[in-house]
């Protein structure tokens, strides 16, 4: 099975410190949820990641690939894993700042900029590989897409029940 | 027409999820979705993407087809039937639900192939069955671990 060449397994490592980075900044910051809702919130951005990736990176439609073979490995799954803090960390400090009104596009648009500059270190990391014309610009609805669902998610689970 | 129908579906199985009455609180729910999207997901990959064992469709209708299968019908029968389970005392209900969920699953396994949705290359119903027994249990598994989760809050509170 030929892969891409990837120097240094560079896909390998962006993964692994990238998880283990925001897995502990999740452990270490004060706590502001029940642990179920932080295990929810989590497993929220696999969800989201794993649906979208699934559903856009396979063929009929097939726009990229992830890590080193179009195969579904290890790695893979990690790679899903990487967005669970990510997605907690946005209702985090949706929560922390008190979002409300117009300033709700502005940190939906806020995090879907960070987004796309961590896809961005991503691919050049070789952990996405980009195929069929796909370009990081049609990353920007799935991201406008998935942070709003991240706030809908956080008012359907903890503002009812404040 | 393909896609139609699954559409149709959809909407019946949807709908028949929110109007049910209900005694499991939001979050066991959203878990539920989410915990059986990711297995569902997990599974299909080396099942399908890795050993080929079977394939989804590559015309872009019978494949969106299949994502509603996948991504909706599979997770809402199960939120539906771990709905009654948890909400029900009777051992009989509770089998019963779990039956018709997975009868009602293996139908939809069985339309997909007949469907020209998915094409089964080594795969079979029986295998089809087992796997959907697996999908059922380790919901069943994982949400009964997150109901622990949430009573120990409540327990706290």
């Amino acid at each position: 099975m030929n892969g891409y060449n990837i120097p240094y397994h560079s896909n390998v490592w962006f993964i692994l410190i990238t998880i283990v980075v925001m897995y502990t900044l999740q452990l270490l910051l004060p706590k502001r949820f029940a642990l179920f809702q932080s295990v929810l919130f989590t497993l929220a951005g696999i969800t989201f990641v794993i649906i979208f990736d699934n559903t856009i990176c396979v063929p009929p439609f097939d726009y990229y690939d992830i890590n080193k073979y179009s195969s579904f490995e290890l790695m893979d799954f990690l790679a899903y894993a990487m967005y669970g803090p990510i997605s907690y960390l946005y209702i985090y400090f949706y929560d922390k700042f008190q979002v409300k009104g117009y300033y709700n596009l502005i940190y939906i648009l806020l995090w879907t900029v960070l987004a796309i500059l961590a896809e961005y270190v991503a691919v050049v990391m070789g952990v996405y590989h980009y195929k069929h014309g796909y370009t990081i610009l049609f990353s920007i609805p799935v991201y406008l897409f998935v942070q709003s669902l991240n706030t809908v998610l956080y008012h359907v689970v903890v503002s009812s029940r404040k | 027409m393909i896609l139609t129908i699954y559409i149709i579906l959809a909407w019946l199985v949807v709908g028949y999820f929110i109007v049910m009455p209900k005694k499991v609180g939001k979050e066991k729910l959203l878990f539920i979705f989410m915990i059986t999207t990711i297995i569902i997901l997990v599974f299909n990959n080396i099942i399908s993407l890795n050993m080929g064992f079977y394939l989804p469709s590559q015309t872009r209708e019978l494949f969106i087809s299949y994502v509603i299968n996948r991504n909706i019908l599979l997770p809402f029968l199960i939120m539906i039937c771990l709905t009654y389970i948890f909400s029900v005392n009777k051992m009989g209900t509770k089998s019963a639900a779990v039956i018709i969920t997975l009868l009602f699953m293996l139908v939809m396994q069985i339309l997909g192939v007949k469907l020209r949705v998915i094409t089964y290359i080594h795969w079979n119903y029986v295998l089809s069955l087992l796997l959907l027994i697996v999908y059922l249990a380790v919901s069943l598994l994982l949400t009964a671990w997150f109901s622990l989760l949430i009573n120990r809050k409540k327990r706290s509170l």
